[in-house]
């Protein structure tokens, strides 16, 4: 039995072995042929602006993907003191803002009460941010249960930021988890997202995450894949340098005792005269970064979300993350290339460079020149799918069993013809302050 | 951890200046390996289709390659003349002007099943001197302005058919490229090593429209004046001699320089050396004189009025003409074209069943009931038709069976070398008259004046012949005159000429023509 058993144990690992082999043929081909396509851009058949974007893009993408091939998980080595060995245990709060959020909320909170962790260490604190619907009695009856449950009832909904500051103000734990209501951290990685602030230069931590819904339809399907991206590959090979700049929303723990002084500055944030209301997770990263702590993503500790489930909300989501995105990048870029410059101007600076020309770029590659210069844009939209593979490839050598990686193509193509040019519309509307997803 | 992670910084900046040096070195040496592979698997691709898609025209036989080069080495007649074939561009998509791949391949495939064969240039050049005997059906195939698509869709083709063909390039786009239209450096170096090509001068520049006046318009480089616009005028003459001078020794230091060619031919932009001028009539002279110093055979676009269709050996043989195909024309088209301009032999006769190399100089020709109709067009006062491939005749006795339908006088040209060079006998109301064009100036030979009946059947009948040319009208001999060597008409072919004063009135229709040798 035992024998049968190691001899297909060992099967196993012939076969991942010849899967990662063929995986690593792959990724020699594309790049193979993206060196031959830039080649072939180098001769006549694109203008100059664009062999030279697109040379730009394709090394800073292959940045992202080396930076994530040098990220390794391994926090006991890297990012702790050999001799500690203690249990490092603090108590930590959770904080959920939520409005109307009947269905999922209760969840949530039980997922964070089955924490592998001690019961009497954890806090859940809820602001119910002026729910119209039974939110608050959902929460009455799950308070009985769960003696640890906080929930501040407010009758006006006053935004999300003031939700989460509440939350940071009332909260008694060391450290803070902040998670979005309809996401939860699986149970049994939770201490992993605790361990690293026994450094006391780490100042945030963002887990990894995945769409609960991804089976749904092809839309969440395809946000599965970039999820992937967005986590596995941008936020890791950020955490590299121990510098991720945003801590996404739906699931990240902060040190309380860095947040709190900050948490005004947070608050009152404005851009163009108005308060900014969205991005706060991309804002509130942004000011732990300044104050000098290190903030870092980590592949252990598993979270699980809601993506929207339809093209408009979908959208909606895109556009609001867009205009975080930009607002933040404004305000990173004023202290980031005195605080970091290594960062700023290997990646920060080059990411905000790819990000608005590509708009342009699209335009000018798929549209302006075919129509007036007669160049076909075969070569670029192969360039863009090329890169989409070289991705793909390391999606499925890191994350075998997920299936969604064909979706990166559809991520890539769509990307190209609709998501690039969505920057636009989200500086268009930037004055919109509404929330907008759900 | 610090520590950890500026040694963190150092792999990753590494790692990545590593990738986009490879990006970026790797592209320019992917740049030769691609073209290394892809066209040689391209052409490989291309060149199989071709061998399937010949033998499936192949009726009956087994049609493998061996038999169809066996077919093309079949015992010849020696060739009396070459044909020059022009083509541009082999394209995918129809423009009016150059050819599509398809209609390209057919065109060759058609010419090599009746056995026609390239010639390269240095044999072209032996048999227009007299040093070289080729077999009949022998061609050069010819392509201008250098373009990328006369060289990858044809060169499968040559290779399976076993030519070869001469490439006439424009170097100053060549080898300063702004696009991928024109062939580059590279792929003239890998032409010339395939042994298929040959590649020779278009021009440097000329290939331009200029402004050839104030108000803007628009001329050929080789035949006008340009406008200088700073200067407020025209070129000068020496102006116009210096830049033509110029182009020439651009054109063919570039092809040295960079390809290490000694180039020795040129072909004339757009066919123009000079004799379609707008505003300069001496630029023909000019640049025909700086041509013949710097080159020893230039080519120019053939047309119907000009007569003789092929190139023979003889007293011009600086300029040879091209038949510029038509996209449009059949394989089985493009061969008739080339039959009816073939050399032909004596004795010569023909009924008009069906057009043997009848060409319209000017006015209106049609084959009608066993005749042919020659008549003037609506503005003109005359006609006239000569037969190609009848360049080398000499000692001949031109008859013919003809009816005068309209119009004051009808002649019978002999001794046509080309659209300047030919002498006529006239039969009219006033008598018969011997004339001559010479170098494109008319004049008299002989004249006898006395009414002529030119109604019902007539018999006239020219002989060249013995050094004299006679003029006769039935059974009647009307004139003989001797001829001086400087007349220069010891040679040449016939046609019919119709003429009065009046306009798109004479026709004459001609019911047969028979030309024997007279020894």
């Amino acid at each position: 039995m035992s024998k049968a058993t190691a001899i297909k144990k060992k099967d196993v690992t012939l076969d991942l072995f010849v899967f990662r082999i063929f995986l690593f043929i792959s990724a020699a081909f594309i790049f193979f042929f993206i060196v031959l396509l830039k080649s072939k851009s180098f001769g006549f058949s694109q203008t100059p602006d664009v062999v030279i974007y697109t040379v730009m893009v394709t090394t800073f993408e292959l940045s992202r993907v080396l930076g994530a091939i040098f990220y390794r998980n391994d926090v006991q080595n890297r990012i702790l003191s050999k001799d500690s060995r203690r249990k490092y245990e603090p108590k930590a709060s959770f904080v959920i803002p939520c409005k109307n959020e009947e269905k999922s909320i209760a969840k949530t909170i039980e997922k964070c009460f089955q924490a592998h962790y001690p019961r009497e260490k954890l806090e859940v604190i809820v602001i119910n941010d002026g729910s119209t619907d039974n939110t608050g009695k959902v929460l009455e009856s799950l308070k009985t249960k769960y003696p640890q449950l906080v929930v501040v009832d407010w009758e006006v909904n006053r935004g999300k930021r003031h939700g989460m500051a509440e939350g940071f103000r009332l909260a008694k734990g060391e450290i803070i988890v902040q998670l979005d209501s309809d996401s939860f951290i699986a149970p049994h990685t939770f201490p992993e997202i605790i361990k690293p602030f026994e450094n006391q230069d780490i100042g945030a931590v963002c887990a990894h995450a995945d769409p609960e819904n991804a089976e749904e339809n092809w839309i969440t399907k395809m946000q599965a894949a970039y999820y992937f991206m967005s986590f596995r590959i941008l936020k890791a090979a950020e955490s590299i340098f121990f510098s991720v700049f945003c801590c996404s929303g739906c699931s990240s723990a902060y040190r309380k005792n860095i947040v709190l002084p900050i948490l005004d500055d947070w608050l009152n944030e404005k851009f163009l005269g108005l308060p900014v209301t969205w991005g706060d997770d991309r804002a509130l990263t942004n000011w732990v970064i300044k104050k000098g702590y290190l903030t870092m993503y980590t592949d252990a500790a598993r979270a699980f979300t809601i993506c929207p489930n339809n093209l408009k909300q979908f959208l909606k989501q895109q556009v609001r993350w867009k205009k975080g995105w930009f607002v933040n990048s404004i305000f990173a870029s004023r202290f980031l290339w005195k605080k970091q410059p290594f960062i700023a101007f290997t990646y920060f600076f080059p990411l905000i460079a790819v990000t608005i020309s590509t708009p342009f770029m699209v335009t000018r590659a798929l549209i302006y020149n075919p129509l007036v210069k007669g160049f076909s844009p075969l070569f670029y939209i192969c360039g863009v799918f090329l890169m989409a593979g070289f991705i793909t490839v390391y999606y499925r050598w890191v994350s075998r069993k997920n299936k969604f990686w064909p979706y990166m193509f559809a991520w890539a193509g769509i990307n190209m013809i609709i998501l690039s040019f969505i920057l636009f519309y989200a500086l268009f509307t930037i004055q919109n302050r509404k929330w907008g997803t759900r | 951890m610090r520590k950890h992670i500026a040694k963190t910084k150092m792999f990753f900046i590494s790692a990545v200046m590593g990738a986009a040096l490879m990006i970026v070195l790797g592209s320019l040496f992917a740049d030769d390996l691609y073209d290394l592979a892809a066209n040689n698997a391209v052409f490989t691709v291309k060149y199989y289709g071709s061998v399937t898609a010949f033998n499936k025209m192949e009726k009956g036989g087994k049609g493998s390659e061996d038999e169809l080069y066996q077919r093309a080495e079949m015992p010849e007649k020696t060739s009396g003349g070459i044909p020059v074939l022009l083509y541009h561009g082999v394209i995918k998509k129809p423009d009016g002007e150059n050819i599509l791949t398809e209609d390209f391949q057919e065109q060759m495939f058609a010419l090599k099943k009746v056995g026609w064969k390239t010639i390269k240039l240095e044999d072209y050049r032996a048999f227009l001197k007299g040093e070289k005997i080729l077999p009949e059906k022998s061609f050069l195939l010819t392509f201008d302005d250098g373009r990328v698509d006369s060289y990858y869709p044809v060169d499968h083709l040559l290779k399976l058919l076993d030519y070869t063909a001469v490439i006439f390039v424009i170097t100053e786009h060549s080898f300063h490229p702004k696009n991928s239209f024109y062939l580059t450096q590279k792929e003239m170096e890998r032409m010339i090593k395939s042994g298929r090509w040959e590649i020779e001068a278009h021009t440097s520049r000329g290939h331009d429209l200029y402004d050839i006046s104030s108000d803007g318009k628009q001329g050929h480089f080789y035949s006008n004046k340009l406008w200088i616009k700073e200067a407020d005028r025209l070129e000068t003459e020496e102006e116009f001699a210096g830049r033509i001078d110029k182009d020439f020794r651009e054109a063919k230091s570039q092809l040295k320089q960079r390809l290490g060619i000694d180039s020795r031919v040129f072909a004339y932009p757009f066919g123009d050396y000079g004799q379609t001028t707008e505003n300069f009539a001496g630029a023909e002279k000019i640049v025909l004189e700086k041509a013949k110093t710097l080159f020893d055979l230039s080519f120019y676009q053939f047309y119907e009025g000009e007569g003789q269709s092929y190139n023979y050996p003889g007293e011009n043989i600086f300029l040879s003409k091209r038949i510029s195909v038509r996209p449009e024309w059949t394989g089985d088209q493009l061969l008739e074209v080339l039959e009816r301009g073939m050399a032909k032999n004596l004795p010569y006769q023909t009924d008009f069943f069906r057009n043997d190399g009848w060409l319209l100089s000017w006015g209106r020709l049609s084959l009608e009931d066993n005749s042919l109709i020659l008549g003037a067009d609506i503005n003109d006062t005359g006609a006239v038709a000569t037969l190609d491939g009848t360049y080398l005749w000499n000692n001949y006795v031109f008859s013919s069976e003809v009816v005068l339908m309209d119009g004051e006088s009808f002649s019978l040209v002999v001794g046509y070398k080309n659209k300047d060079n030919y002498a006529f006998c006239s039969f009219g109301p006033f008598g018969a008259k011997l004339e001559q064009v010479l170098n494109g100036e008319r004049k008299i030979l002989a004249e006898r004046r006395g009414f002529l009946d030119l109604s019902g059947e007539l018999k006239p009948q020219v002989a060249l012949a013995g050094g004299a040319i006679s003029c006769s009208l039935g059974e009647k001999l009307l004139l003989i005159k001797t001829i001086e060597p400087e007349e220069n008409l010891g040679r040449g072919g016939i046609g019919f000429q119709t003429w009065d004063p009046e306009n798109n009135k004479s026709k004459l229709q001609v019911k047969n023509a028979l030309v024997e040798k007279i020894n």
